[in-house]
């Protein structure tokens, strides 16, 4: 029951988080998918790097209530399949065939390689912070 | 200040759906492929499709927004995920699992969007 309630407080705030950022760019009236594509970037990032760092090989230890608020609450409502599919849909419904191919392989390419930037930061971090506390007690 | 508040409470929603759903099919058929984010994101694209049909025929506008921002971004948006879907390819490719692995992107890339055209069909 515990894990449910970190699930829905950690979803909540995710989603708002999303929809914050849609709002945000708007006005911008950049590329149409760029927001949830730069939503969906982040988020990848952040679950990998959380994943990795908090991996039972990896050096700094997050309890499963954490993980699951964090990774499955916040990542998972931040990110979106669905608006990513619409978006495609309503491309192609408009016939604007090179967006529909852009938007699905960028978001695919751009976000498996946010979680390999993720991976090399979470394998970067700890030793840096180890690093940074032995320079500042010099 | 009240679409926060429509977004939170779909948000919430959307994510204990999926932690439920997602949990069950994984213990149903397993981890050896993500099954369970395959089925949460198709459910959601299938609702959005639904959702968004129906908006596009809705004349009341405040109506029509606060359904949305609750809805397609709330409880769509917190329903799917493309963060966990990317993590879990990227473990499979580091397993060198690689059919698995283009076959999770194709498989949902391909069933979601049908999905979405699936619900627009029914109510747009």
């Amino acid at each position: 029951m515990r894990k449910y309630s970190l699930v829905a407080i950690g979803g909540g705030l995710g989603s708002v988080l999303r929809f914050g950022i849609t709002q945000w760019m708007a006005p911008l009236h950049s590329w149409p998918f760029a927001a949830i594509l730069l939503i969906n970037i982040s988020g990848c990032f952040l679950i990998s790097f959380l994943n990795f760092l908090s991996d039972p090989s990896g050096e700094i230890y997050l309890g499963p209530n954490s993980r699951v608020f964090l990774l499955v609450g916040i990542c998972g409502g931040y990110t979106t399949f669905s608006t990513f599919s619409l978006i495609s849909f309503n491309a192609a419904r408009h016939g604007a065939f090179l967006d529909l191919i852009l938007n699905i392989g960028l978001s695919h390419l751009l976000c498996l390689l946010a979680v390999w930037l993720g991976a090399m930061a979470a394998a970067l971090f700890p030793p840096m912070v180890v690093h940074l506390i032995r320079w500042l007690r010099t | 200040m009240l679409a926060m508040v429509l977004v939170f409470i779909g948000g919430m929603i959307g994510s204990v759906w999926r932690f439920w759903l997602s949990g069950l099919i994984a213990r149903r058929f397993g981890e050896t492929f993500p099954f369970g984010t395959l089925a949460v994101n198709i459910v959601a694209s299938v609702l959005l499709g639904l959702v968004s049909g129906f908006l596009a025929h809705l004349a009341d506008r405040p109506l029509s927004t606060a359904l949305q921002q609750l809805m397609a971004i709330g409880v769509c948006g917190g329903l799917s995920t493309f963060s966990s879907f990317s993590l879990q390819t990227w473990n499979l490719l580091l397993e060198r699992r690689w059919l698995p692995a283009i076959l999770n992107i194709l498989v949902s890339t391909a069933l979601c969007y049908a999905g979405v055209v699936l619900g627009w069909q029914i109510t747009g």
